[in-house]
Parts: C-alpha cells; sequence; structure tokens
C-alpha cells in the first residue's frame, strides 16, 4: 500500500509551486505592465509580504504570537537611513543585508524572554516591544529625516521598475530560503514546537534554542523588508512602525496562513491592493481593515488560514489527501498473528546477544516523585535489560505515566537514581536525555501534523551518535516495518491510528539505548494492535533499543514482552514473566478490586 | 517631584481600572482582551456625542457606559459561540482582530480627531501640604478601588460569582452542573465593557484622547495586569497607579522623560519573568 | 420509559470512532454497572451522553426525552450528573462552595451532605487540600446537590485506596434505592458488582458480555476473559477482517 505513493511527490511539489504562480504571476505582471503607480503599489505589496513571511516564521511555523515585526521593520529602515547618512559609498544590497542582521542581536529582547514566557505572556511582551520601539523611534527620530537626507538607490535599481524586480527576486530568494530550511530538521523543529513543545524535546529537539533561531530569523526577514521600504520611499515616517500596524500585520498573517509563501504575497497584495481597489467604488480604504479583522476571525474559527485552506482544498481536488488508511486492513495470509511472531522471536537467530558485562539499558534505583503530599512513585527500582521487551503495567493512576516523564526529563525534582547503559543521566534536561539515549512515544497524539511522515521521522532522528545519515532503503523498511503510512503523506492527513505507528516508528529510528513506549496501542482496533505487538516485539532484535512497554491491554503485553513489571500506588508489586504476573494473585486483585477470588 | 508624581494619578487610576478588567476577564472568561480599551473609546465617544447634544454629564455618562457593555456584550458573544472550547491563545487573538476592526469602526463613526470630553470636576482641586490633587484624580481613583472591591465582593460573596469561579476553574465541569457558561460569559463582557468606559471617559478628558490613542490604553492596563500576575485584583490596582505615579515623576528628568512610557514596560517584562520561573512546559502532561 | 437509554450510540474521538453503536439501558432505581479495560471506551461513552464530545450516531434518551443533540446545560437541566473521571473539584473553591455551584437549594445541599457526613467538618476547607476520597465523596455529593434524575459516575475508585472504595460503593446502591438511576464505570470489577443489578462489560468500544450482576460475579473466570483479554479471550473476538 506504500509503493504507488512515492509517485505522489511531485504532484505535492506542484501544489507548493501552483498557487505561488497563481498569486505572484498577476502581481508581477501587475507591476510590470501597469503605470508607474502601479509599480509603486506593487513594490510596497511584495515589501509587505516579505514581513508576511517574517510573521509565516515566528508565528505560522513556530507558534508564537508576535506583535512587534512591524517594529522589527522600523528598526531595519533605521539601519538603512544610518547608512544613508553615514556611509553612503556602502554597496546598497549590503546595506539591506546588514540591516537584517542588525535584527539578530535586537531580537533577543524579545526572544529571551521567550525562553520563558508563551501563549498570551509573550503576546504582552511582543507588544511591549513594539511600543518601546515607537517610542525609541519617536524620540531619535530617524537618521537623516531632519537634514532631508534620503536613501539613494544605485543606479541599476533607479526606476521603479527595476526596483520592484529587485524587491521581487528578494521575496524569492527568502521564500526558497525558507522552503529549503523547511526541509532541513531546523525547520521541522520549528513545527515541532508550535505543536507541542514536549513533542520537540522527546524528539532531541532543544525548545530554547528553536525559538531564539525562530525570532532571530524572523527578526532578520522583517529587518530586511523595512530596509527595502526605506530604500523605496527614501525616506520613512514612524507611523508606519507603530504597534497598530503590527497588529494588523499579525492578523492579515492569521487570515491568509503567511507560513506559505502565497499566503504571504496574499498578504501583501490584501494589504496594498484591497485599499486601492475600495478606493475607485469609492469605499473609504479602512474598511478593508474591518475585512481584515472578521477575516482573521473566520479563519481562526475554521482553524485554517486562507492559503492554507485553498492547498486543503487542491490536496483533496488532487487526491494526495486520502484518509482512511487503516481500515482498508490486510487481507489475513501476509502478516502472521501476533502470538505466533511472538513466540518464533525466541529462536530468532539474529537476536541480540545478552549483555555482557550484565549493565541495564535502563536502570531505576530507588526513584521517587511527590506532588504534596501525594507520593506518584515510591521507591521504584527495575531494570531493562539490552535486547528485551519489558513491559509496565497497573491500574489507573498508579504512577506509569509519571515514571515515563520521570525517566524522560519531564519532570524535575525526583530522588533516586536513572541510569541508561550504566552512565547516571539525572542531571541532563529532557532533549540532553533523547541524546543520551533514551526516547518515548506519548500516550496523547504528539506527532507533528504539519510534516509529512518522511520529515517527521527524519526529525526524530537527530544528529547524535551518527545516525543522522539514514538511506532512503533503510527508512522505507523502517516503515514498512512499522505498516507505516507512505512516507510523503503529511501527518495531518494520516489517521490517528496509524500516527501511533509513525511515533513509534520515529522513537526507534535513531537506535537509541532503550524505547519508552506510553500505551502505543491506545485507541488501535483489534487487528492493528496485534500487528503492533509484534513489530514492538521484535524491536530490540531488529533495531538493537530495549523496549519499557507502558500498556493497559494485557493480550500487547503477552504477545510483546518477556518481562513484566507491575505498578500499584507508586510501588512495584510484581515482576517477572507476563503469564506469572498475571496470574498473581496480588495483580489480579490490583486490577479487578481485592475481593475477586480468581 | 511629588506633585508631578501625583499628576500622574489620574492616567494611574485608569491604568487601574482597566487592569482590574483585564484581570476579571483573563479569569473569569479566558480571554487577554486586547479589544478592552477600544470597547472602553466607544463608549466615552458615545458620551461625548451626546453630551454634545445638551444632554446631563449623568444622561451621557449612561449612554456611554449602556453602547460599551452593548459593544462588548456583542463580541462577547462571538467569543461564546464559536471560540468557547478554544485556547486562551487563540480567543486572546480573536480579540487581537475585534481590536483591528473596532478601531477602524470607531474611525469611521468618530472620526480620528480627539474629542471634547466633559470632566466631571474640571480643574478644581484640594491642596495638601503644597501639592495640588485635583478631583477628577481623586474621583478615578477612588472609582478604581470600588471597583476592586466591588468585584472581590461579587465572586466572592454572591451565587453568580461563585459559579463564574467555578467556570473560570473548570469550564467544562461548570457546565456539566448546569452553570449557563454562555449566558455568563457574555454577562462578564458587557459589565467589563461597562466598566472600562467608565475608566476611559474619566482620563479622556487629560490625554490625547482621539480614539487610537485611548485604544491603546491597553497596554499599559496590560502592564499593571502584569503586576498583579493576571490574578490579582488589588496588585492590578497598585500597578496601574504606581506605574501612572512612575510616568508622572518620569517627566521630572530630562534625560528620560521622553521614555516615561517605557520604564513600565520594563517592569512588566521583569515581573512576567518571574512570575513564571518555574513553568518548563507548554502542558502539564 | 424512565432512566437512561442509549440505542446504537456511535462516538468518535480525534477522527476515530471510539465506541461502535453500543445499546444500553440504565433504568432509574438501579444501579447499572458498566465494566472494561482502559481504553475500552467507557469514559468516551459517558462523555458523549453528557455531551463533553458529540455523537456521530445513534440515540440518547433521558426518561423518554430524546436528548442526543441538547447543550451540556440542558441535558444537566433534564437530570443527568456526570461525575467525571479524575476528582474535578473546584480545588480554589471551599467544599461549601463546590457544593452551591450545583445545589438548587440549601435542603439539595443537605441533602447531598447527608450521604457523606465526613465532609461536614471539611465545609470551609479549599477543596484542593482534601484527601483523594474525600474529593472523591465531594465530587459525588456535588453532583447530587443538583437532585438529578440519572448520576453518571465515572471510575469513582481509580487512585483511592480499597478501604475509600468500600466505603463509597453502598452510597450508590442506597441512591438507587431511593429512586435514582446509577450508571457506574468501573475498572474495579468486584465492589461495584457488590452492588450493582445489570452489569455489562464493554471492550474495544463494543459491549461484549451482559447479564444480572451476580451471576457475572459468579462466574469471574468468564469475566476476566472479556475484561482482561488474555488468554482464551483471544479466540473469542471477532475478528477485526
Amino acid at each position: 500500500m506504500s509503493r504507488a505513493s512515492v509517485l505522489r511527490s511531485p504532484r505535492e511539489a506542484l501544489l507548493g509551486l501552483g498557487p505561488v504562480v497563481a498569486v505572484g504571476l498577476p502581481l508581477v505582471l501587475a507591476g510590470t505592465l501597469l503605470s508607474p503607480y502601479g509599480k509603486f503599489l506593487g513594490t510596497t505589496a511584495l515589501v509587505l509580504a516579505i514581513v508576511g513571511l517574517s510573521l509565516g516564521v515566528v508565528t505560522g511555523r513556530t507558534g508564537m504570537i508576535s506583535l512587534c515585526q512591524m517594529g522589527f521593520a522600523g528598526l531595519g529602515a533605521w539601519v538603512m537611513l544610518w547608512f544613508a547618512t553615514h556611509a553612503s559609498g556602502a554597496p546598497f544590497l549590503l546595506a539591506v543585508l546588514v540591516s537584517g542582521l542588525a535584527m539578530l542581536p535586537v531580537s533577543l529582547l524579545v526572544s529571551l524572554p521567550a525562553l520563558r514566557l508563551r501563549g498570551v505572556n509573550l503576546a504582552v511582551i511582543t507588544l511591549a516591544f513594539a511600543l518601546t520601539v515607537q517610542i525609541v523611534l519617536s524620540v531619535n527620530d530617524f537618521p537623516g529625516n531632519s537634514d532631508g537626507v534620503t536613501v539613494t538607490r544605485p543606479s541599476w535599481l533607479e526606476t521603479d521598475g527595476s526596483f520592484l524586480w529587485a524587491c521581487a527576486g528578494i521575496f524569492v530568494v527568502i521564500a526558497v530560503g525558507l522552503a529549503v530550511l523547511d526541509r532541513t530538521r531546523l525547520g521541522a523543529s520549528w513545527r515541532a514546537v508550535r505543536h507541542s513543545e514536549r513533542a520537540a524535546a522527546a524528539l532531541g529537539r532543544s525548545v530554547a534554542r528553536v525559538k531564539l533561531s525562530s525570532f532571530a530569523l524572523s527578526a532578520f526577514i522583517a529587518g530586511i523588508a523595512g530596509a527595502l521600504l526605506a530604500a523605496q520611499l527614501g525616506s520613512v515616517e514612524i507611523e508606519t512602525f507603530v504597534p497598530l500596524t503590527s497588529l494588523t500585520a499579525f492578523a492579515i498573517a492569521i487570515m491568509v496562513a503567511a507560513q506559505y509563501p502565497e499566503g504571504a504575497l496574499l498578504a501583501g497584495a490584501l494589504g496594498v491592493f484591497l485599499p486601492e481597489l475600495f478606493q475607485s467604488w469609492n469605499i473609504p480604504q479602512d474598511y478593508t481593515n474591518l475585512l481584515f479583522a472578521v477575516g482573521a476571525i473566520v479563519g481562526l474559527k475554521g482553524g485554517l488560514g486562507g492559503a492554507e485552506a485553498i492547498r486543503d482544498g487542491l490536496r483533496r481536488l488532487i487526491g494526495a489527501n486520502e484518509r482512511p488508511l487503516l481500515l482498508d486492513a490486510p487481507d489475513g495470509g501476509a502478516i502472521a498473528p501476533a502470538a505466533a511472531v511472538a513466540a518464533d522471536r525466541h529462536d530468532d537467530p539474529r537476536g541480540p546477544a545478552p549483555a555482557k558485562d550484565g549493565t541495564a539499558a535502563l536502570e531505576i534505583r530507588g526513584l521517587s516523585v511527590t506532588y504534596g503530599s501525594v507520593k506518584a512513585l515510591d521507591d521504584v527500582s527495575l531494570r531493562v535489560e539490552p535486547g528485551t521487551v519489558t513491559a509496565l503495567i497497573g491500574p489507573n493512576g498508579a504512577g506509569k505515566s509519571t515514571l515515563v516523564d520521570t525517566v524522560t526529563g519531564f519532570i524535575r525534582g525526583y530522588s533516586g537514581e536513572i541510569l541508561v547503559d550504566g552512565h547516571a543521566i539525572d542531571g541532563l534536561l529532557a532533549h540532553q536525555r533523547v541524546r543520551a539515549g533514551v526516547r518515548r512515544s506519548f500516550q496523547q497524539d504528539r506527532t507533528i501534523p504539519d510534516l509529512t511522515v518522511e520529515q517527521y521521522l527524519r526529525l526524530a532522528l537527530g544528529s547524535h551518535r551518527g545516525s543522522a545519515r539514514m538511506s532512503a532503503a533503510e527508512l522505507q523498511e523502517l516503515l514498512d516495518f512499522f505498516d507505516c503510512p507512505p512516507q510523503h503523506r503529511r501527518l495531518s492527513g494520516v489517521d490517528v491510528a496509524s500516527r501511533r505507528l509513525v511515533e513509534a516508528a520515529a522513537a526507534v529510528a535513531a537506535r537509541p539505548s532503550v524505547v519508552l513506549l506510553d500505551e502505543p496501542a491506545a485507541g488501535l482496533p483489534a487487528a492493528e494492535s496485534e500487528r503492533l505487538a509484534a513489530s514492538i516485539a521484535q524491536i530490540p532484535a531488529r533495531f538493537g533499543p530495549a523496549v519499557l512497554l507502558i500498556e493497559h491491554d494485557m493480550e500487547l503485553v503477552v504477545a510483546a514482552a518477556t518481562q513484566a513489571v507491575v505498578l500499584d500506588f507508586g510501588k512495584v508489586i510484581a515482576s517477572g514473566s507476563p503469564a506469572t504476573v498475571l496470574s498473581d494473585s496480588v495483580v489480579v486483585s490490583a486490577y479487578l478490586g481485592d475481593e475477586v477470588s480468581v | 517631584m511629588i506633585q508631578s508624581g501625583v499628576a500622574g494619578l489620574v492616567a494611574g487610576g485608569a491604568y487601574a481600572m482597566l487592569a482590574v478588567v483585564v484581570v476579571l476577564m483573563f479569569r473569569m472568561v479566558r480571554v487577554l482582551n486586547f479589544s478592552l480599551a477600544a470597547i472602553g473609546a466607544f463608549g466615552t465617544f458615545t458620551m461625548s456625542a451626546v453630551y454634545a447634544h445638551d444632554q446631563s454629564y449623568l444622561v451621557a455618562t449612561l449612554a456611554g457606559v449602556g453602547a460599551a457593555a452593548g459593544v462588548a456584550a456583542l463580541l462577547g458573544a462571538v467569543m461564546a459561540l464559536w471560540f468557547a472550547d478554544a485556547r486562551i491563545e487563540t480567543r486572546s487573538t480573536v480579540a487581537i482582530a475585534m481590536l483591528i476592526g473596532l478601531l477602524m469602526i470607531g474611525y469611521r463613526v468618530f472620526g480620528d480627531q480627539p474629542r471634547n470630553v466633559p470632566s466631571l470636576f474640571g480643574s478644581h482641586g484640594i491642596k495638601i501640604s503644597g501639592v495640588v490633587v485635583t478631583h477628577d484624580a481623586i474621583a478615578i481613583v477612588v472609582a478604581t478601588i470600588l471597583v476592586a472591591v466591588g468585584l472581590s465582593v461579587f465572586l466572592g460573596r454572591t451565587r453568580v460569582g461563585l459559579r463564574l469561579r467555578a467556570l473560570s476553574e473548570r469550564p467544562q465541569t461548570a457546565e456539566l452542573l448546569g452553570v449557563p457558561a454562555r449566558w455568563l460569559a457574555i454577562a462578564v463582557w458587557a459589565a467589563a465593557g461597562a466598566i472600562t468606559a467608565l475608566g476611559t471617559q474619566m482620563v479622556a478628558p487629560t490625554r490625547a484622547n482621539a480614539f487610537a490613542d485611548l485604544s491603546l490604553l491597553i497596554i499599559p492596563a496590560f502592564a499593571a495586569a502584569a503586576i498583579g500576575l493576571f490574578r490579582s485584583f488589588y496588585l492590578a490596582l497598585a500597578g496601574g497607579i504606581g506605574i501612572g505615579i512612575l510616568e508622572g515623576i518620569a517627566t521630572n528628568y530630562s534625560s528620560i522623560a521622553p521614555y516615561q512610557s517605557v520604564v513600565p514596560l520594563v517592569v512588566v517584562v521583569l515581573m512576567l519573568m518571574w512570575s513564571q520561573r518555574q513553568e518548563v512546559w507548554d502542558v502539564a502532561r | 420509559m424512565s432512566g437512561l437509554r442509549l440505542t446504537a450510540l456511535c462516538v468518535p474521538r480525534v477522527g476515530f470512532t471510539i465506541v461502535r453503536e453500543v445499546d444500553l439501558h440504565a433504568p432509574a432505581g438501579e444501579v447499572t454497572v458498566l465494566l472494561g479495560p482502559n481504553g475500552a471506551g467507557k469514559t468516551t461513552l459517558l462523555e458523549a451522553v453528557s455531551g463533553l464530545i458529540p455523537s456521530n450516531g445513534g440515540k440518547i434518551e433521558l426518561d423518554g426525552v430524546d436528548i442526543t443533540r441538547a447543550s451540556r446545560v440542558r441535558r444537566a437541566r433534564a437530570g443527568l450528573a456526570h461525575v467525571e473521571q479524575g476528582r474535578t473539584v473546584f480545588a480554589e473553591l471551599t467544599t461549601q462552595e463546590n457544593l452551591r455551584v450545583a445545589a438548587i437549594d440549601d435542603d439539595a445541599e443537605r441533602a447531598a451532605l447527608a450521604h457523606f457526613p465526613e465532609l461536614e467538618q471539611r465545609l470551609h476547607v479549599a477543596a484542593g487540600l482534601l484527601s483523594g476520597g474525600e474529593q472523591q465523596m465531594l465530587v459525588i455529593a456535588r453532583a447530587l446537590a443538583s437532585r438529578p434524575s440519572m448520576l453518571l459516575v465515572d471510575e469513582a475508585s481509580s487512585g483511592l485506596a480499597p478501604v475509600i472504595v468500600r466505603r463509597l460503593m453502598p452510597v450508590f446502591r442506597q441512591l438507587a434505592d431511593d429512586g435514582i438511576g446509577v450508571l457506574l464505570v468501573e475498572q474495579f470489577a468486584a465492589l461495584a458488582l457488590g452492588i450493582g443489578d445489570q452489569g455489562h462489560v464493554l471492550n474495544r468500544g463494543q459491549i461484549r458480555l451482559s447479564g444480572p450482576c451476580e451471576e457475572l460475579a459468579a462466574e469471574p473466570a468468564r469475566l476476566r476473559e472479556a475484561y482482561l483479554g488474555a488468554g482464551q479471550a483471544l479466540a473469542d473476538l471477532p475478528s477485526a477482517t
């Protein structure tokens, strides 16, 4: 079921290009064919589109509310005018570039607080920064404004037409640059953080670094937009960069989904041509703002910005999005029953040799976690031997998820020791523990919907232990092993059950020492969970990592695990082989209640 | 020095009143309401227009407060119907869009020029050991304190207040117990609009009061609310008045006077970072 | 037609059908026990009944009135009370305030408290500071304060010591004897079956086993099969293909 889909990737590529052409071409044509005024407007639209791209990075991709992008643009314009006043001999493009680069340190003023603050608190900070920029710029004014010095463009950019093309060129360079970044782990990390910071950390990414880079790049792009605006107009006024324009830019970006280049272009076009259009219809220009406000609210309600909705529609049109994957289930035959596979594996000659020196893949010593007066974990010790699947079971509220969170670094302040391959990892942060060889999946679906299956897996691969390179064949083998959907499919178009399989595959991909799977079968239909059990049983032999399997589904435990540890009220109450443990009366009473005598 | 600090009292009182309402909305209807001051401006300009038609101060005030409450209720209904279960970030983003829409409508209806907003007491004041405190300053500070105390008592002592607190903590559970979440939310919006209109109306005579200027009062109000960590009415109150006084004092120093509005923003950043020092992850689990 | 009746109810969750065509009748004056392992769809079922999440097929009737499309608040006013999983007290409100949020009058508040005299001394303590058992009593009392005709209880025993669970179960029996319908969702089978009338086992979104609670309790092997699903149960499950 996976092969045919590979052919679909050019279609996806077409999908990306189509809308850009559809929006961009009329814009450029308008600029070339129309009057000088038309060209002037086209240039402004492109500059605003670049601001849109900057919001596409910080808000569209990374999910942080930034209400100060026009503030960055204003500071960029300031630097450009500084060049005009104090270093008029500097090459034009260099001055534009430096105007953008100068925003990198400035962005720290906003992004450093962003390490601690998120959501609406961050929005307040960015708005405060926008107001600060306004005040600072109105007190100090732009360089040269008082003496009538303006930015002079070099001769090759003197005409409106040539400058329009230059702006179009810069837009394309930035848009292409972002598209390239989107395929890197950094680009994927932004979208991971947008969806879930925990997921990003569990994939081995430092959330702090991801946020800093996102703000820095978006400030850089906005600074360039400001410099271009200064170059277009010769001089600028503070009114262009007040908090209100930042707020409007933000609303438009939400409305059009500016993380897509056609969305950003649309933002620029709407911001410039719509008011013109209104004027030609004798409607007051400012009615456009009402339109933006309503548009943003409608976009938020639907959960999709303009460009996103268009792409979604197109995808449906060309059939790159068909959803039900899971239910066209196997026709028997091909896949052996879980129990049979699980039984087979003990004779598998490819199985890993038992650890020579007796070092556990994961060892927990005397782990205790206290919430207020409740002991969530009480002196828990357990070992996961290399090459084994160990199940961690227990009733609701027994402390299983707390254990996973603690081992993987999401709960600080515990007592006890956690060792991976014999090395203590207690001092490490969540993303550092990933690099030390502990991977996890989440109980709730925390895959990143904006990524394709392949991008998600490559993000998970990370760069540690020399595992960054994974050949296409290896990747395909991994996907086939877990019955994952085709690698070019976006996860948002994949059903939840299949996402769980992708998440499990991603946890294994980097071949860590130990993988903690937190209820991987939750929500899977019977046939799927049996197949998953068979896959999990083979993980150590096929890919190397030992597995700690947290699971409620006892069939799955019996089929997949060789060892089981039972947790109840934060304490280990039994351990041994799954069959023994499940018939233990203590365990049965932990599940069924005290008074059943089975 | 003391005189200039006192001169900041009117502004401080308005910041404080808005900040208290920001806290109210943040806690009770889960939104950081960027459009709040614009709603207040709507009321203030209505008041000014009605006053210009030879109505009494009281009638004009009632009209303004009513208009603001109506606009707020309308926006609250949009929020309650479309974004009831949405995250606070989404709801606050909606409020940003509402601000932009309101600014446009305000500009259309009232123009972009400052208005003559009548002051209750004019420039009269009382002199305390050489320092003049205007009646307006006293009025707005007293009114703000009454609002903060009133809201505390309302939330703490009444059945509706109790249900609101339940709703703010666990909206779904409260609904399961029969608490009419939508209607209560709309009522909170309306009340918030009314109180804010009072605050902006009282500060409008003393400063640049074009529609957009009044709408941006939301920034110092957020600053003050942040000092109360978006939770405490009384800290927000103190924060607002403190910011007003700080701005007033800053006018005394020529080197920082131009940046007087930046001072409170720095305070806010520090407060927010301190308050969030332990939060590490975006969600609890 | 008193009590709660579900007909062919289907409930999706994040794009996946979790509860499939479930028929269930929980009559007034009886304790109906719904058992099943984690992930079986018990909580999803209750949430659809009380309106927390939408259903996408079938019918929900309370005392003969179709409430399939009613809002959460209207369902509550129609007589439904849902005690959610995880002891959802309003932590910053006192015990008494928690009750008052739901109480239709002082009598209802007193009547609810009468089932849990332990709470009397804790009336003015913030609910967040109560012990787990007290919190569970409080959420049940709070639900009762709205004088429901049908009480849905999701895993009242979760995370509580057995001694507390033994304290809670008779209350449900008493409520049913007083005429209220109780739908008890449980992971702990034994105690619930001990006080229940009819029992059902939900596994993977469908009812796998039904019968009088006495009979279910008397056949622990069958129960364990339907429940833990290990061993013989594998063969009993219909194939998904």
